[in-house]
């Protein structure tokens, strides 16, 4: 085989198969829509579990420090910068939930669409990130202080910086790594594809 | 989908289904994971099924969908992308009977498998007889495009083959 031609006579020689029949149809859909949910209840779990603790944190100091205004205070501005979040999460979980990765669409219409929608939402990510990461500190070593450090905060500064600083450098260091792993890299892969196809437009 | 319109879907995925068999020859090394990219290209189809209004030919519709799963596949877990020829595994998804075919495909094979992702798919897509029209359509190239790249793609192959 010198040819390409000649490849082409050999790829198209003994094509038969078996056929798929209807009821190996219907295990193969029954089997990928049970992933498929698996899929999604992890992602559910994995994206708002995290968020339903803060919530829940939040709401019970509220009530717990009733009258105490600076305290109630961060707390709702806690709760007012992770509302957004949350609903861009719902969103995403939604289009994720009905989505569907075997698009009609070009190759490269298709890629652009995942890219530009991987994209706007780790933008949107790194904006609440530093944002979201020193205020969720600070409540966090509120909470630590206030719940269960005698005399709060105010009574040990210097620990109370410790702490917020070891907590900022703990979120730190997961964004970072999940920043990587979750948008950087896939965006990577996808953008060299993209620009692949770019180049022969 | 209705039991109509679901015995069409199997009718015309079974006049096809060596699209699928033949993509996930090319991308994946690995059979359990082709095994496993194959029923998510089934899956896919049939999920998309109601929305195809037979604007292209089913043939084609069902290499867009089956390479856009794939990629999307490839992306999302990271599979082991064919690095080397498919030696131990020629046998398993296509009945090639003749040992001739089977080495010429051998060589094939390994040559397809030093191509990019997208050359991969504009090759395969070039094999199974697309038009330059199918193929552009298929990956959003332009038609001149598909041209140019296939010269560059036969030449490459053709060397490869040659060396072999």
């Amino acid at each position: 085989m010198k040819s390409l031609d000649e490849a082409k006579k050999c790829w198209n020689a003994n094509r038969e198969l078996k056929d798929l029949p209807e009821n190996a149809l219907r295990e193969i859909v029954r089997q990928r829509v049970r992933k498929e949910k698996k899929v999604l209840f992890e992602y559910f779990w994995a994206s708002y579990f995290w968020q339903f603790i803060i919530y829940v944190a939040m709401t019970r100091l509220i009530i717990l420090f009733w009258g105490d205004w600076r305290v109630v205070s961060i707390c709702f501005v806690g709760i007012l910068i992770y509302v957004p979040f949350t609903t861009i999460f719902i969103k995403k979980f939604t289009w994720m939930a009905g989505k569907t990765n075997g698009s009609s669409q070009s190759l490269y219409s298709n890629l652009k669409v995942q890219w530009d929608k991987m994209n706007d939402f780790f933008v949107f990510k790194k904006r609440f990130d530093w944002l979201g990461i020193p205020v969720s500190c600070f409540i966090l070593t509120l909470i630590i202080f206030k719940l269960w450090v005698p005399g709060g905060w105010e009574e040990h500064v210097a620990g109370a910086l410790i702490v917020y600083l070891f907590a900022i450098a703990a979120f730190l260091t997961a964004t970072v790594m999940e920043n990587k792993k979750k948008f950087k890299e896939p965006l990577y892969k996808l953008g060299l594809i993209i620009k692949e196809i770019e180049r022969g437009q | 989908m209705d039991s109509e319109q679901e015995a069409q879907f199997v009718k015309e995925l079974n006049q096809h289904t060596g699209i699928i068999h033949r993509v996930c020859r090319i991308y994946f090394n690995d059979p359990v994971d082709r095994q496993d990219v194959f029923q998510e290209i089934v899956y896919q189809l049939w999920k998309s099924y109601p929305s195809f209004k037979g604007e292209s030919k089913f043939s084609t519709w069902m290499y867009t969908v089956a390479l856009n799963t794939t990629f999307s596949q490839i992306r999302k877990e990271e599979r082991s992308v064919q690095q080397e020829p498919l030696y131990d595994h020629l046998s398993e998804i296509t009945p090639y009977q003749q040992s001739d075919t089977e080495e010429q495909m051998k060589l094939l094979y390994s040559a397809i498998n030093t191509l990019s992702l997208v050359d991969k798919a504009i090759v395969l897509l070039y094999l199974e007889d697309n038009s330059y029209e199918e193929i552009a359509a298929v990956t959003g190239l332009t038609k001149t495009n598909v041209s140019v790249r296939l010269v560059r793609i036969k030449r490459k192959l053709e060397e490869k083959l040659k060396n072999d």
